[in-house]
């Protein structure tokens, strides 16, 4: 076998997640600040929900704008579940997750098979229908008056262990969709992205990957709406307008598709904008527009993207020729599969 | 039941044209079986319908005795057959490494939720599709150039990472379609000797090709089509002498 040149910088990304590690799991000491703890705390909510939504906005392509209809159905059933029915807080957020996860499916099923632009249009008529269906269905959501969200149990019943809560559920749905990028699977949710037909030609199952991409999506969505209903301590129809929906996958644009940690970014000014501009709220929406703007213009891979052109100039990867001479020997051993 | 790969009496429409009309032929294990023909005589229609990229209207495509007809594109790929573009369709946004890795997709058996987790099965299947590939890719000349990005790749760069994706398939069978377009003289020397090792190691081919010296040096047997029918087949040299496809293929 021919010698490769060995991964440079090999620590590097390590040493950055684990200085992220760190920092986020120290951030009550660093800060005394709550309420700049609430603004973490809602990063690492959305986080939830845009993490997996990258998997199939991002590596997946399929545009989905509808999963505020997912976070809004997590919240409601969290709320009826751990708060009127008086389940586990915990194991009502798991239910809200699996209720997502199955409307997900209900929602993926006709609608995967739709061309991009349709499915796009079907998520958003889903967003608009939840939210229409939480004003007008009093009898389940006390319709615009709305209904007080459970807290967890200690040591989760503070700011900050809410926050280590939030942390640490981001950190594990991060790392599983790492994995799932990493792998084969993430392979072939790129594949069929870029070009169905070379997907299709190695067995890649189109329409199935889509589905279970979509549903793992609905299910972090749902565990989302649970987490954010805590985080406000009561929600109403309004906090889940169809906006959201169209922030959450814009998050993504800035962040960049198929960096796994580019649209971090993207909910963090997501979550961040609202809150830090003050007196300028009503201007939240033009700010968030306008780096919607000067992205698309600018930087149109996004942050992500940025953050990987800076890592392989870095990396500095030698321009070796490409003058391919085939090695027919090392080529019927491969073939015969004894290497 | 013999282990051939076979189109039985194919035909295909394309609204009142008929593109393949009622072709039959039969790839071997460790034979190279050349499709020749001008320009709109059907040949990679014909690759498609076996492939199962077109619906068939009549006839049959045939496995290893099995009838795979009626068998999605992804059926196909997972029985052993496998196949290149004429114009590559790879996946220009993933390294040279990756795009040779889905070629073991067929291999995976670890579910969504494994691969979330990480369980051992789908690290396992990860470092026994990352070596199968790598060494392909050294195979075929790519070995210095896995972690590029495949859009950053030459043509012929990316006409033999095509063939090392569909080599880590592991398939039976091996469909190119003009492989040897856009290829130096060199490279065409360098393409044929990895579709003789190709074919030594027991894997059929079919080679759909325009440059007929190229076929006529590498195939075993031959089938030339003109309007969607065959006009000859045989081996090489039969195909070669007969009258008809001198007269419509090689225009002389």
């Amino acid at each position: 076998m021919k010698q490769r040149p060995l991964p440079q910088h090999r620590h590097v990304r390590p040493l950055i997640v684990g200085i992220f590690a760190v920092f986020a799991a120290a951030l009550p000491y660093i800060t005394g600040n709550l309420y700049y703890l609430h603004v973490a705390t809602i990063i690492g909510v959305y986080w939830v929900l845009i993490s997996t939504l990258n998997l199939l906005v991002g590596f997946t392509g399929q545009l989905s704008v509808g999963h505020v209809g997912l976070l809004a159905i997590g919240a409601y059933a969290f709320c009826l579940l751990g708060g009127g029915q008086g389940w586990n807080p915990f194991l009502a957020l798991f239910a809200g997750g699996t209720i997502c996860a199955f409307i997900g499916l209900l929602l993926g099923l006709p609608s995967l098979r739709l061309p991009g632009f349709y499915f796009a249009m079907a998520t958003l008529a889903f967003g608009l229908i939840v939210s229409e269906l939480a004003l007008a269905e009093q009898w389940l959501t006390n319709g615009s008056v709305g209904m007080p969200a459970p807290s967890f149990p200690a040591p989760f019943d503070t700011p900050w262990g809410f926050y280590w809560l939030v942390l640490g559920i981001g950190a594990f749905i991060t790392w599983m969709t790492w994995n799932l990028a990493r792998l084969m699977w993430g392979r072939a949710m790129v594949a069929l992205r870029d070009s169905t037909v070379a997907a299709s030609s190695v067995a890649v199952p189109i329409y199935f990957t889509k589905l279970m991409v979509f549903v793992f999506s609905g299910f972090t969505a749902g565990i989302a709406g649970g987490l954010y209903a805590t985080s406000q301590s009561y929600i109403t129809p309004d906090a889940f307008i169809v906006n959201l929906g169209i922030y959450f996958f814009v998050a993504i644009i800035i962040g960049g598709r198929g960096v796994i940690i580019g649209p971090f970014i993207g909910a963090a000014v997501l979550a961040a904008i609202p809150e830090l501009v003050g007196p300028l709220a009503k201007y939240g929406t033009f700010f968030y527009g306008f780096i919607l703007l000067m992205v698309v213009l600018v930087l149109p891979g996004g942050f992500g993207e940025l953050i990987t052109n800076l890592s392989a100039k870095l990396r500095r990867e030698p321009q070796v020729s490409t003058n391919i001479e085939p090695d027919l020997e090392a080529l019927r051993l491969a073939i015969r599969g004894r290497i | 039941m013999m282990p051939f790969l076979e189109a039985r009496s194919v035909v295909k429409r394309f609204g009142g044209l008929v593109a393949v009309d009622d072709v039959s032929l039969q790839l071997r294990p460790g034979e190279v079986h050349g499709l020749i023909g001008p320009n709109g005589s059907g040949k990679t229609t014909l690759l498609n319908l076996i492939s199962g990229y077109y619906p068939i209207d009549e006839g049959g495509i045939h496995l290893a005795g099995a009838d795979v007809t009626r068998q999605t594109v992804q059926g196909r790929a997972r029985a052993g057959i496998a196949r290149t573009f004429q114009t590559p369709k790879l996946v220009l946004s993933l390294s040279v490494l990756d795009n040779a890795m889905l070629g073991g997709w067929p291999d995976v058996r670890s579910g969504f939720l494994e691969t979330a987790f990480a369980t051992s099965r789908p690290r396992r299947e990860e470092r026994e599709i990352r070596d199968r590939a790598a060494t392909m890719l050294d195979g075929v000349g790519l070995g210095a150039v896995l972690k590029r990005r495949a859009d950053l790749l030459e043509h012929t760069a990316q006409r033999f990472l095509e063939i090392a994706r569909a080599l880590t398939m592991r398939p039976k069978f091996i469909l190119l379609d003009e492989p040897a377009g856009g290829l130096t003289v060199a490279e065409i020397d360098r393409l044929a000797a990895i579709v003789g090792v190709i074919r030594d190691s027991g894997i059929g081919v079919l080679l759909v090709e325009h440059h007929t010296d190229f076929v006529f040096r590498i195939c075993d047997r031959v089938t030339a089509l003109n309007l969607g029918k065959t006009i000859a087949h045989g081996t090489t040299g039969e195909v070669r002498r007969d009258p008809d496809v001198i007269r419509v293929y090689l225009g002389a």
